[in-house]
């Protein structure tokens, strides 16, 4: 008629993986002695009258599975006790519902409590997953069967939600996709309308016909922003050249019209091959001297000897100029013209000889790396970098005159900028075509009438302006960079440190 | 009437035994009862202390868990233990008490026995993170709050 020792371990057994299991077992341990033999036991003790006392050895007995309960029958038949409502056998009225053992395990119930039990667990509210709900005995983890009518709208239905709740990720990415590829589309749209202006634009996507964009277009303009993208990465120096010989290779015999102006195809199948004449150039003449500017700038690679503090300032921000820099050369390789060879070359005359200063450079940098590497920790996130500039070239040109920061990969920190670069780009383009229709003498941006006597010009085509405008702004731009570069080389050796100024009480920094 | 007959088969069992370190303190419903817990080894944390729990059921016990707190007392001295897992309002993050961890074959006694030896297991003076934030802030019951049960050491 007592409550027994062994049987306060069963919570923990039918929670196995409840949090209190493992200490509540180990506080028994310590805390009843005398249980010890069936502590870990898995079964479920049994409050037998006679056994239990004094015998650790659990004992099945099915009817008095579910708790310690008081002995309401002496004999060795007991019962039947319902594990949900409590009630046994003796306590059915004819009303009672019948008794179910749906596992295993010894636990018996009534039906209707069982159903009650499972109508919990399948509440929409009470469930974690999407799936059906797991129903099972919380004592043997055994499933329990339910055998209900089927009902095949019922099933249609659960299954349709069920498929929908997982179908929302896929459509989240499909969504997110076409979102891409839409904006994609739109940005390629407006490209070809403002290189070519409407009238042109419209007759070469064939919007005129009112039956819409001819399919061939629909297709490719989502690439448009894709190949701007593509064409700032180094691969497409590599590929970029042969893509116009497939162009000339498909239409070189149907084309007929004058060869000057070319054609806007045409311009577009030769760019690549000014791009890559203009790049071969900016390597050979610029980039030696750009390079010996940025040598200058690097601690102690001039005579200039600063103090510490100052030699990490003035690094700190070197190296975030340079990043800087990454970044809108890369967007400079695109496209250029020969009138770039003229346009640049004035800004690259510091240096007299061309190799000299950047050999100097170089050698000198190489020797201080390894000082570099030692002194200051600030200057470990920076030198990597240079070493990586210097084997880079060592190892594909072996050329010393080669440029650094045109064969670098894209690194993190460019990445945003230089496809927010070729995204802008045409419509830079388009801005400077219009600028040069400002600019230029009308007679040589108006198309010419049917009497008029000068030739037709390649500017006089909206297409040619902003081609010849968008090479002007790539060559500007590097030009810009260029002298800035040089400025700061010039600025560097004239820069000192400011006293520290007692009368105004706040120090001054290093400035130029 | 489901709640009520399987109470009072409870607590016709708990009037006549309770483990140690467990016992009956009021049941003056089928709503509301009152138990007393103390710890039975000499975790010190805990070392002669008596706490009271609340134990409130709905209609649709024991299918629905019962909702189970500490209650602070002046006469007699009852506390809230100090427990990672026990907010110092009384509310306790369990998930044997939660929908998930809820099961019929627990009982009144069963989750006191739980109580009891997450008491003893734990050897961490402190209450749970945010415990200051969530006193505070709480006014849902402590069914409705929606624990992650994460932590099987304590």
């Amino acid at each position: 008629m007592t409550s027994l020792p062994p049987q306060r371990q069963q919570p923990s057994q039918q929670r196995r993986s409840s949090p209190e299991a493992s200490s509540s077992q180990q506080h028994r341990r310590s805390s009843i002695p005398q249980s010890t033999t069936s502590e870990d036991s898995q079964t479920v003790l049994l409050n037998h009258p006679s056994s239990s006392e004094s015998s650790p050895e659990p004992e099945p007995q099915p009817k008095q599975q579910a708790r310690p309960k008081i002995q309401t029958a002496e004999s060795n038949k007991e019962p039947r006790k319902c594990w949900i409502c409590f009630a046994d056998e003796t306590e059915d009225t004819p009303t009672s519902s019948e008794w179910r053992s749906p596992c295993p395990c010894s636990l018996t119930a009534h039906e209707s409590c069982l159903l009650d039990f499972v109508a919990d667990l399948e509440a929409p509210q009470n469930r974690k997953s999407y799936g059906p709900p797991k129903i099972e005995c919380p004592q043997c983890k055994a499933k329990i069967t339910i055998a209900r009518p089927r009902s095949l709208i019922v099933e249609g239905v659960r299954a349709v939600q069920r498929a929908a709740a997982r179908f929302i990720l896929p459509f989240t990415f499909v969504t997110l996709a076409g979102t891409v590829v839409t904006g994609c589309w739109v940005h390629g749209f407006s490209t070809i309308y403002l290189l070519f202006g409407p009238e042109d634009a419209e007759r070469l996507l064939g919007t005129d016909n009112a039956v819409g964009i001819n399919s061939r277009w629909a297709l490719g303009l989502p690439f448009i922003p894709l190949a701007l993208i593509a064409a700032r990465t180094r691969y497409a120096d590599n590929l970029l050249p042969i893509l116009p010989i497939f162009y000339f290779a498909s239409t070189g015999p149907q084309r007929d019209g004058p060869l000057w102006p070319p054609s806007a195809s045409m311009t577009v199948a030769i760019l690549p091959y000014i791009r890559a004449a203009y790049n071969e150039f900016y390597d050979r003449v610029c980039a030696p001297r750009e390079k010996a500017w940025i040598k200058q700038i690097q601690p102690r690679a001039g005579d200039h000897e600063g103090d510490e503090e100052h030699e990490q300032n003035q690094e700190q921000a070197n190296e975030f100029e340079d990043g800087m820099d990454i970044g809108l050369d890369l967007q400079v390789e695109i496209v250029e013209e020969e009138e770039g060879h003229e346009e640049v070359q004035p800004a690259g005359n510091a240096p007299e000889e061309e190799q000299g200063p950047a050999n100097q450079g170089q050698d000198r940098v190489q020797d201080q790396n390894p000082n570099q590497n030692r002194p200051a920790e600030g200057n470990q996130a920076h030198v990597p970098n240079v070493q990586r500039r210097l084997h880079h070239h060592q190892h594909q040109h072996q050329h010393q005159n080669q440029n650094g920061v045109q064969g670098l990969v894209l690194n993190f920190f460019s990445l945003p900028q230089t496809i927010m670069g070729a995204l802008v780009f045409p419509s830079i383009s388009a801005a400077m075509g219009a600028l040069l229709q400002v600019a230029l003498p009308r007679s040589w941006t108006t198309p010419p009438g049917r009497w008029d006597r000068y030739p037709a010009g390649f500017l006089q085509s909206r297409f040619g302006r902003s081609i010849v405008g968008g090479c002007l702004f790539v060559v500007l731009k590097d030009t810009l960079m260029l002298y800035s570069r040089y400025r700061l080389a010039q600025d560097h050796k004239r820069r000192r440190v400011v006293d520290y100024d007692a009368k105004k009480g706040k120090k001054a920094g290093a400035t130029r | 009437m489901f709640a009520t007959k399987r109470l009072g088969k409870e607590l016709i069992k708990i009037q006549q035994s309770l483990p140690p370190g467990i016992d009956f303190v009021s049941a003056p419903d089928f709503k509301q009862w009152e138990m007393d817990i103390r710890v039975l080894d000499a975790n010190p944390l805990y070392l002669d202390q008596t706490y009271r729990l609340r134990f409130r059921f709905s209609t649709n016990y024991p299918i629905e868990a019962p909702e189970v707190t500490f209650i602070p007392l002046s006469q007699p001295l009852r506390t809230i233990p100090i427990h990672p897992h026990i907010y110092s309002n009384g509310i306790i993050c369990l998930d044997l008490l939660g929908t998930q961890g809820w099961s019929p074959v627990q009982n009144v006694e069963s989750v006191c026995m739980s109580l009891q030896s997450m008491l003893t297991g734990n050897t961490k003076n402190e209450r749970p993170p945010g415990d200051e934030d969530f006193v505070r802030r709480n006014t849902q019951r402590p069914r409705d709050i929606r624990f992650v049960y994460e932590d099987s050491t304590v």
